[in-house]
């Protein structure tokens, strides 16, 4: 039982982490003491190291560090979010497909999950990135295309097992239409894993925008997004330390945030399947 | 046996998966596939003259098949920047990116065996705590930042290591950024699959019979919990590829993932979707190797297969 207190620990450290994020994107333009996009101090070239009126500092443009870290936040949950909804979208259809119809549908699906499963993800992204036009719909696009795969593959596996049971067959036998089925009977038995795939995917698509943004490859400039501020910090690293400082944090925090939570989910649903 | 040959079987058909994937993205997906392979400054004959050389006024599938054809023959295409066959250019750079892996591996392997062994033994203490909330911290770390602040610190600040270029003092910094996350993953999977195992009766027994603690753990213990780390080397490769591409950016570090860095940033589509594609075959044949290592190292799978 001391376990399953550790688990829910973490899962609520993890959802308050969440949740202040989350305040903090909605309310940026009431936190961010000055505006992200415009020079508000003399430092062009020279940055300024963190001091009172500018809390971590200035970037080599004169901009708000702290200032552009808030807004950041905005794009990095939008991405997360957006990105995330479109990536569960596609592993749920694909999962439940394989899973429900089975036969050749399964292997025609999971086939293809192996397919993608095959390429680095990074570097899919990056090869698709280049093709589209550079802009937030291609980012979503994009994160979706190459991380539906674990999705997919673990919402299969509970799909499968929840059709095998007694009920399923039931409303089956009675003639049931399958898609009422999926919806009515299956899925509201999956939701568990999915809400927790959600959450975890989240954490691996903050980090993915951010390998993209880093790579020039995220939101085009001047919307502040903190894989591109790390990537501008490295002219300046010599004399700058804090510009790649700053926005890393920020990064892992958010990504600890969506993994405390989604794993503390995820440990005491498979305690609870156990004991079950 | 068959099982074997029948998985052989499916990783040729997820072969042409690939190739059909890497076909669709490179000559469906862009609107007018000439042009973008050209790039934007292309005049109209130069565009014409690749339409022709890459047969796109055929019927798609028969382009396809010519492609596979080209790929047959070890035929990447040639980079729209500098001419060079894409093959050579990989060719060229993959002894870097190999090393860079190989020892980040090996890295990996030795702190995550290590730390997921020492926090099995030790449930419950402080130890077995902090490796396990430090291992779910380090799986969170952007590889790249990590690369940045190692940079900072250990390179530029304290001297210790060169900044940039490539050898055995050089690749300490990299390799060592992109082990973090395998380290961390190691170790959490270690402690698992340890814990389970050192429930089982056979441990009891080893005991029992006065086997020294050493030989119970390192023998018996340690070989069973090993087994499931295997399959994940396969998967583990294209984890590494995609780490490769920022760590060798991080560090100017003349690889592959360098490679498909500049060919993004030239719009040099033949050299990205090389890339793309040697190392997903890398992925797929190291799958392969996985597969047969997996029967020859644990017997029970063996037996169960005969």
């Amino acid at each position: 039982m001391s376990g399953d207190g550790r688990e829910r620990r973490l899962a609520l450290l993890g959802a308050v982490m969440v949740l202040a994020l989350v305040a903090v994107a909605l309310c940026a333009p009431w936190l961010a003491p000055f505006d992200p996009l415009k020079a508000v101090a003399d430092s062009f070239g020279n940055p300024f190291a963190p001091q009172a009126r500018h809390l971590l500092g200035t970037d080599e443009l004169g901009r708000d560090v702290l200032s552009r870290l808030i807004y950041g936040a905005r794009i990095s949950l939008l991405v997360g979010v957006v990105a995330t909804g479109l990536t569960v979208v596609i592993g749920v259809t694909v999962g439940v497909s394989a899973g429900y119809f089975g036969g050749w549908v399964d292997t025609l699906l999971m086939r293809v999950t192996d397919v993608v499963l095959s390429f680095p993800l990074l570097l899919l992204a990056i090869a698709l990135a280049a093709l589209f036009e550079p802009g937030l719909k291609s980012i979503f696009v994009v994160i979706a295309v190459v991380s539906w795969t674990g999705v997919a593959r673990t919402v299969r596996g509970d799909v499968l097992s929840v059709r095998g049971r007694d009920f399923v067959q039931a409303v089956h036998a009675l003639g049931a239409h399958p898609l009422r089925i999926v919806l009515r009977h299956v899925l509201p038995n999956v939701w568990p894993t999915i809400l927790i795939m959600a959450v975890l995917s989240t954490s691996s698509t903050v980090l993915l925008d951010a390998g993209l943004s880093y790579l020039g490859l995220g939101v085009p400039v001047p919307t502040p997004s903190w894989g591109r501020m790390l990537s501008d910090s490295q002219t300046y690293y010599r004399i700058a330390p804090w510009l790649m400082v700053f926005p890393g944090l920020a990064i892992v925090y958010t990504v600890v945030a969506f993994n405390f939570l989604g794993y503390g989910l995820l440990a005491r649903s498979e305690r609870r399947g156990r004991s079950r | 046996m068959s099982a074997l040959l029948r998985r052989l079987g499916w990783s040729v058909v997820i072969l042409f998966g690939v190739t059909l994937l890497t076909f669709v993205i490179a000559f469906i997906v862009p609107s007018d596939p000439a042009r973008t392979l050209a790039g934007p400054k292309a005049d109209r004959e130069t565009i014409a003259s690749i339409r022709h050389e890459l047969g796109l006024d055929q019927p798609v599938p028969l382009q396809y098949v010519r492609y596979l054809g080209r790929l047959a023959r070890g035929d990447l295409g040639r980079s729209y920047l500098t001419r060079q066959g894409v093959l050579d250019a990989i060719v060229e750079r993959l002894p870097a990116t190999a090393f860079l892996a190989i020892v980040s591996l090996a890295l990996a392997a030795v702190a995550g065996v290590g730390l997921g062994c020492a926090s099995a033994l030790r449930q419950g203490s402080a130890l077995d705590m902090t490796v396990l909330a430090g291992s779910l911290v380090a799986l969170s770390v952007p590889t790249f930042w990590i690369g940045m602040l190692l940079l900072y610190v250990f390179a530029y600040r304290l001297g210790w290591f060169p900044l940039g270029g490539i050898g055995l003092v050089n690749v300490v910094l990299p390799a060592g950024a992109l082990a973090l996350g395998n380290a961390a993953s190691y170790a959490r999977l270690l402690h698992t699959n340890l814990r389970s195992v050192l429930g089982e009766d056979y441990i009891r027994t080893a005991h029992a019979k006065g086997l020294s603690a050493a030989r119970v753990y390192g023998k018996h213990a340690l070989r069973n919990a090993l087994i499931p780390l295997v399959t994940l080397l396969g998967l583990d490769l294209a984890g590494l590829m995609s780490g490769v591409v920022l760590t060798e950016t991080v560090f100017n570090w003349p690889g592959l993932g360098r490679l498909a860095v500049e060919a993004v940033f030239n719009q040099d589509i033949p050299m990205i979707m090389g890339t793309v594609l040697f190392s997903a075959v890398l992925v797929v044949a190291a799958n392969i190797v996985v597969d047969f290592l997996y029967v020859a190292i644990d017997p029970r799978i063996r037996s169960a297969r005969q």
